[in-house]
């Protein structure tokens, strides 16, 4: 293992103590931020109401650029939610050790994050309370939705991810949640009681239980490519230049798994200064986190350039055009934010200080999470805005309703991190001890690795 | 945690459902049956009428579409020797003044504080008889231009009540025209243009497309004369606008010397056509073109090879100059003119006297302005306006003042308010064109029957009534009756008014009459304008306006949304400057600018572009007539409707006349303008005329069309070889590549008529001639009406949000002295056979119906927006908001009900006029076979003036739309994307001028 520089936990009911300690009565602090967070989820829910009250016309939108904040923002947290999984799953297929610190708060993440990306398809529509016409059931009238959209697919995909993502976690959570309940004394021990299934930590519930973390990342992985793959395709298969590439759907996952790990940093880094978990959440597990956002950011900054190599190989005057106004044109800011936060803010983690420093990587992982929504944002907004017909060229300019909303995602994503923070443990208690005891073995067998 | 009881759980349970159900409101209609259903009136079928348009002075005959008793669809009337079918943008909405909501509900006078307050008719009647007794013969009448039955019963009337002076006041008089004639031929009459047999057509300024004279009947011979690259046009003229469009050549000499422009040209024709007479040989030889090209700034060569071309045509045709062109020197500007025609030989073949234009008894500009001084002076008493707004039109001459001293009191007989009504004394509110009886003559021969088709809306009285009345009250003798049995008795009775009304009206021929060249033309002293002001300003231009004529139809909405057809730009007006003149002021587009000329000032938004000459400055008049509606709710994005839209660029004209004509010279100044560095919004359906290569807007010249014969098979620029067999008619039955084959994928070749189900005797399909449209914009006018297509109001416009479903593009690719080539698109769904729109929406709310429509079932839709974004011709329009929520009573009785309105948030797009084809269908299987080639008109085709869209059923071999698909010059756009459109285009084509 790496050279290891924090405390490390002596004793395995040191872990427990240092991570349940989650379960304290939260500061006035704590208590000011829930606050602050879910004021934000109110003013979103009246931004809603008003924009279903009055219509799409309070948003920014317009022809010919239909799609916008709200997309842009649904595929930035379908993003988002890619992180946890992979750290779960992929990573759990892999035997990363390094993940078991992470990985509950990454499922957390994951979860949050997919639940509010299931919203703004529907926030988006024109018609919000008319959104089963997109769900498959039997009516009298014999309408079916059309099988043949993306948007059906998207449908599905979100769907599936986001149930096979909460159970996943739930399960994870089994055991944590059975320590918590022999932690706690008030009110909490009946909720944590009645979520922990009657756990009693026996080996034969131990066996089930490994078992089905192992299936579960079975099932879980082919998600972190398929379901991304499948929201890439919302714009792949139509035909509006920029949109209509094959590189879509590697291109997304990676910017998914970039900007996932990203936000996976953004709020680690603040819970391990304010949990004092600096034992658990160690600059290794930074330093691995920094080689994946380096890979990923590779691999985006690559698609980057070869969208626009492709634009000019194709000879396709349509898709030339595009990305010259991509980069030259109303919105160029919006390229380069995209690019100089995507590709170039990840440099300097070539450098093995700037990846353990969790100050620096904090500071580029903000910068990851503007330039992934950038990302998404140049991609629709300047696909729509330059299409085929130069007569019907235009621009968007987000409204007040849209950022609100856009801001409320975020008030949402950090309500619901916040209150999570103090009801379970954010680092896996059983698999920190499980790599505890295996260090203790290795050490003990004069073992190395 | 606070307890909550159970009456704290049902307020909130109660709160958040009745949240969740205003949310979720849509607007609710109901649909009532009639109690006592009226004759002629069955619900759910239509009833037409045959009228008379009133939207201009060309009095066209119209055929109008009666729903339950409320007109809801204007068309021509196709027996109509001026409109034969067709109809104009304006009069395509002339409906819409009718239930314009802010019309006065009844008569009106000035109450104790100066303040308009409502009254009786009876009450009116006896103040307007007891004021005409007060101004004791000092009345005057100012009316609009009549023709008719009216004209002759106001010259009887207007003396017995005391109005011994009457002036018929129309903004654009042609003055000018019937003093040159009179200069030239010795006559004041205003012959008949005919541009559909002129080979070359050259005009100098004239607005043939917009306004000028007759313009749908202009409209009609252009594109008759232009059909299948025929004719040749010229356009002499500061500014690109919508004729110069539309023809070959630009000549754009410096203001105010059109005047030589005309004479060197003459003098071409003069050297190379026999049987000029010498006097105006010797005349013309002191203007030629190496002369005059240095004041013109038109190169000889020029001149030299467009003289030529007239000298050279079997039918050339000058037309006499348009407003904007008309200077100081008007009616010698357009005497050279007429010696154009001359010289040619026009006179007799293209010209022709005898079923003269009825516009002589138009009073003269001066004649307003002469008015003015003598109310300034005391010697009227009281003045009657009626069908005119000089206050807004004429500001020249003063006359708002004159009334608002107070000597004179004015009634109006305005059905709306407008700025002569708002300084009125008393209002006597005439029923509008749609609502009162009327007929006019307004060319020789041409007598049309104007009759009511919908119940007077408000308290309203017919002003010739009113008048009639006024008179038996100061106990005149008048005749008996209403202004009705005067109107029958003048159509000969009952049997042959009822014929004639059935008909529309009576047209017969009249003979031609030869005039012959007057002695003193020779003597003219022909002088370019002479420009008042600084001459480093760009000089002033003010032009007609193409949707709201003289300012008339300032109050119909749909008219400010439609696109301008030059420069795009909606809702308000716009300083029109060449980018270079720009560039040397430091304007850009947008900066807020003044422009003051001795006539007043303005200030308005800039909006460079390069369709007008360097060094003048251009505005539209008609525009920023009253505030549309100070009452209007306040709701979110509906406030526009209380805006004034626009400036008055009447204004800006100092009042100088022409000596000779007394008509009002437009082009006599040049202008100040100052760059206020403010900022305003050009509210524009076009960011750029520039269609990038991308053949939106296809063309291709004389030769290459003529290279390929007459209709030869499978569609422009490729020789016949290279097309394979199946793509010919007679070849059609064959069966093609199956779609998806390889072999179908590399050649691209498909059968539009297969992309229906294979039972349907139908596959409809369009096809656009793009070398006859003008971009008149009709077809958008008519497409709105017949499809209740929203007004969504500046604030929407502006970021993009109009609701049209068809829209004209237009690219601009040379516009120059040597050629224009401007393209005109009118761009529908095309009705794909593999529609992108199709495979991505989600609830399945569009789909490709069995007669290979591509349907939008608006119920079914959710406004996921994915089906606009996959459109490549951007065809599709979102409901942003409820917009049907803003549109007051009663102007929402101008909506079809064949055609549902739009709840918000939907997605909606062209149907081709699906309602139409149910309808047709309909007959048809009553009568047991296939609807027919040619029974299906859509609103566009049914309005277009140049004939220029054809619709049919594709899978009809003999049908003309099929025929047309494989025309010499067809092609559909973004064909290669293989979306497989339904619609097909004819090439422009580009008479190119030989090198």
């Amino acid at each position: 293992m790496a050279a290891i520089t924090e405390p490390i936990p002596t004793h395995p009911d040191q872990i427990n103590d240092d991570i349940l300690r989650v379960l304290e009565p939260p500061t006035p602090i704590y208590v000011l931020m829930v606050l602050f967070f879910a004021t934000l989820v109110g003013l979103g829910l009246v931004a809603f109401l008003y924009q279903t009250y009055w219509g799409l016309g309070v948003t920014g939108l317009t022809h010919p650029v239909m799609w916008g904040v709200y997309i842009t923002t649904f595929v930035f947290w379908v993003g988002i939610a890619h992180a946890g999984t992979l750290i779960s799953a992929i990573l759990f297929l892999f035997r990363a050790k390094w993940r078991n610190a992470v990985n509950r708060g990454a499922e957390a993440m994951t979860v949050f994050a997919v639940l509010i990306a299931a919203m703004f398809p529907l926030i988006h529509i024109g018609r919000v309370y008319k959104f089963y016409f997109m769900i498959p059931y039997p009516n009298q009238r014999g309408v079916w939705p059309n099988f043949k959209s993306p948007l059906v697919w998207d449908l599905f995909a979100i769907n599936t991810y986001m149930l096979v993502s909460i159970m996943f976690f739930y399960v994870g959570l089994i055991p944590d949640l059975a320590a918590a309940r022999d932690r706690v004394r008030d009110w909490r021990r009946y909720l944590y009681r009645a979520l922990c299934l009657g756990w009693r930590g026996s080996s034969e519930q131990w066996r089930h239980w490994s078992r089905t973390v192992l299936h579960l990342s079975g099932l879980s992985t082919p998600l972190v490519l398929s379901v991304h793959s499948v929201v890439s395709w919302d714009f792949a298969t139509s035909m509006v230049p920029g949109w209509h590439t094959t590189i879509f759907a590697p291109y997304f996952v990676a910017g998914a798994i970039f900007s996932g790990i990203g936000m996976v940093i953004t709020v680690l880094v603040p819970v391990r200064k304010a949990f004092h978990l600096e034992g658990y959440l160690r600059k290794e597990h930074f330093d691995n986190m920094g080689k994946l956002i380096l890979l990923t950011s590779s691999v985006v900054g690559y698609s980057y350039g070869m969208e626009y190599f492709m634009a000019w190989y194709s000879a396709n005057p349509y898709e030339q055009m595009s990305f010259w106004w991509r980069g030259f044109g109303y919105h160029w800011t919006s390229t380069w934010i995209m690019i100089s936060c995507n590709v170039v803010s990840p440099l300097p983690l070539w450098f093995k200080w700037c990846r353990t420093n969790p100050l620096w990587l904090w500071v580029t992982s903000i910068f990851i999470n503007i330039g992934m929504w950038f990302e998404r944002y140049v991609i629709i907004m300047t696909g729509l805005s330059h299409e085929y017909d130069p007569a019907a060229w235009g621009y968007y300019v987000p409204s007040v309703t849209e950022l609100t909303i856009l801001a409320a995602s975020f008030g949402l994503f950090l309500t619901m991190f916040t209150i999570f923070l103090r009801l379970a443990p954010v680092v896996a208690l059983q698999e920190v001890k499980e790599l505890w005891y295996e260090d203790r073995a290795h050490a003990h067998g004069g073992g190395h690795h | 945690m606070p307890e909550i009881d159970r009456r704290d759980f049902l307020k909130i349970a109660g709160l958040t459902a009745g949240a969740a159900a205003v949310a979720c409101k849509e607007p609710v209609h109901n649909i009532f049956p009639y109690v006592h259903q009226p004759e002629e009136v069955t619900p759910g079928i239509a009833t037409y009428y045959n009228s008379m348009c009133r939207e201009c002075p060309s009095g066209c005959g119209i055929r109008v579409k009666t729903r339950e008793g409320r007109p809801i669809k204007i068309d021509g009337n196709p027996d109509h020797p001026l409109s034969q079918g067709r109809l104009c943008v304006r009069g395509e909405v002339g409906h819409m003044r009718t239930y314009d909501s802010a019309r006065f509900a009844g008569p009106m006078k000035r109450g104790a504080d100066k303040a308009l307050v409502s009254t009786t008719w009876d009450e009116a009647q006896s103040l307007f008889v007891e004021q005409l007794k007060k101004a004791a013969g000092k009345a005057v009448f100012l009316g609009g231009l009549e023709t008719g039955t009216l004209d002759a019963l106001l010259e009887q009337v207007l003396p017995a009540i005391g109005a011994k002076h009457r002036l018929r006041f129309e903004p654009y008089a042609y003055e000018s025209l019937r003093t040159a004639n009179q200069l030239v031929f010795g006559t004041e009459a205003i012959p008949q243009f005919k541009l559909g047999s002129a080979d070359v057509l050259v005009a100098f300024g004239t607005d043939f497309v917009e306004t000028w004279l007759s313009p749908l009947s202009n409209q009609l011979g252009f594109s008759q004369a232009r059909s299948e690259g025929r004719g040749y046009a010229v356009f002499v003229g500061p500014r690109l606008g919508l004729s110069a469009a539309n023809a070959d050549q630009w000549l754009a000499p410096n203001p105010g010397t059109e005047v030589l422009v005309a004479l060197a040209l003459a003098s071409e024709v003069a050297k190379r056509k026999p049987g000029v007479p010498e006097s105006l040989k010797a005349l013309l030889a002191k203007y030629t073109p190496s002369s005059v090209a240095e004041k013109t700034g038109i190169s000889a060569i020029a001149f030299e090879r467009i003289g030529a071309r007239i000298a050279n045509a079997d039918a050339p045709l000058a037309l006499p100059p348009g407003v904007e062109v008309q200077g100081t020197n008007a009616a010698r500007f357009t005497a050279a003119v007429q010696i154009l025609n001359v010289v040619s030989g026009a006179i007799g073949r293209t010209v022709v006297f005898g079923p003269d234009h009825n516009l002589g008894k138009l009073a003269r500009f001066q004649e307003l302005s002469e008015l003015a001084g003598k109310m300034r002076g005391g010697e009227v008493g009281l003045l009657m306006v009626h069908g005119s707004n000089p206050a807004y039109s004429a500001p020249q001459v003063g006359l708002a003042d004159a009334l608002r001293t107070g000597n004179v009191f004015t009634v109006s007989f305005a059905s709306a308010p407008d700025e002569t009504a708002e300084l009125a004394d008393l209002i006597l509110p005439d029923h509008t064109a749609f609502e009162s009886w009327g007929d006019a003559e307004p060319v020789r021969g041409v007598r049309t029957l104007q009759q009511p088709t919908v119940r007077p809306l408000f308290d309203t009285r017919a002003t010739a009534d009113v008048l009639l009345d006024a008179a038996r009250a100061l106990g005149a003798t008048v005749p008996a009756g209403s202004f009705r049995d005067q109107l029958v008795a003048a159509w000969g009775g009952r049997p042959s008014f009822d014929a004639a009304l059935g008909k529309g009206g009576e047209w017969k021929d009249v003979a031609p009459a030869n005039v012959s060249v007057a002695s003193g033309v020779g003597a003219i002293d022909f002088e370019p304008s002479p420009l008042a002001g600084n001459a480093s300003d760009p000089v002033l231009v003010v032009y007609p306006s193409h949707h709201l004529y003289d300012g008339r139809l300032t109050r119909v909405n749909v008219l400010h949304e439609i696109p301008d057809p030059v420069t795009k730009t909606m809702w308000g007006s716009y300083a029109e400057l060449h980018p270079e003149t720009a560039a040397v002021l430091d304007i850009d587009l947008g900066d807020v600018i003044t422009i003051s000329t001795d006539g007043g000032q303005v200030t308005v938004p800039a909006f460079p572009h390069n369709a007008i000459r360097p060094g003048v400055i251009a505005l539209q008049a008609g525009r920023g007539g009253l505030p549309k509606d100070p009452n209007a709710p306040m709701e979110p994005h509906s406030y526009w409707r209380r805006n004034v839209v626009g400036v008055n660029a009447f204004s800006l004209i100092p009042g100088k006349l022409d000596a000779q004509s007394g008509a009002l010279a437009w082009l006599s100044t040049h202008a100040s303008v100052a760059n206020t560095k403010g900022r305003a919004p050009v509210i524009r359906a076009q960011l750029t005329f520039d269609q990038e290569g991308r053949n939106f807007g296809a063309a291709m010249t004389v030769e290459e069309m003529e290279k390929h014969g007459p209709a030869l098979p499978g569609g422009a620029g490729e020789a016949e070889a290279e097309h394979p067999e199946h793509e010919k008619p007679e070849h059609r039955a064959q069966p093609l590549p199956k779609q998806g084959d390889a072999e179908h994928l590399e050649t691209k070749q498909y059968d539009p008529a297969a992309d229906a189900h294979p039972d349907s005797p139908y596959r409809w399909g369009m096809s656009i001639d793009q070398d006859a449209c003008t971009g008149c914009n009709a077809c958008m006018a008519a497409c709105i009406t017949e499809n209740n297509i929203a007004v969504v109001g500046p604030e929407n416009i502006r970021i993009g949000r109009e609701m049209h479903w068809l829209r004209v593009e237009r690219y601009v690719e040379v516009a120059d002295e040597h050629e224009v080539d401007v393209r005109h698109t009118p761009l529908a769904c095309q009705h794909c056979g593999a529609a992108p729109c199709e495979s991505v929406c989600p609830a399945l709310a569009t789909y490709h119906s069995k007669e290979g429509l591509n349907v939008m079932i608006e119920n079914r839709c959710i406004g996921t927006r994915f089906c606009s974004n996959n459109c490549p011709y951007k065809a599709r329009r979102f409901n942003h908001w409820s917009y049907d929520w803003y549109v007051p009573e009663p102007e929402n009785w101008s909506l079809n009900p064949d055609v549902m309105v739009r709840a918000k948030g939907v997605m909606e797009k062209c149907t081709f006029c699906v309602q139409r084809i149910n309808g047709a269908r309909d007959v048809a299987r009553k009568e047991k076979r296939t609807i027919r080639d040619g029974e299906v008109v859509t609103a566009c085709q049914q309005a277009c003036p140049s004939n220029a869209i054809v619709f049919g059923n594709l899978r009809d071999p003999e049908a003309a739309v099929t025929k047309l698909r494989v025309d010499r010059r067809a092609y559909r756009v973004l064909e290669h994307l293989y979306t497989r459109p339904a619609t097909s285009y004819l090439m422009n084509v580009r008479r190119v001028e030989e090198a």
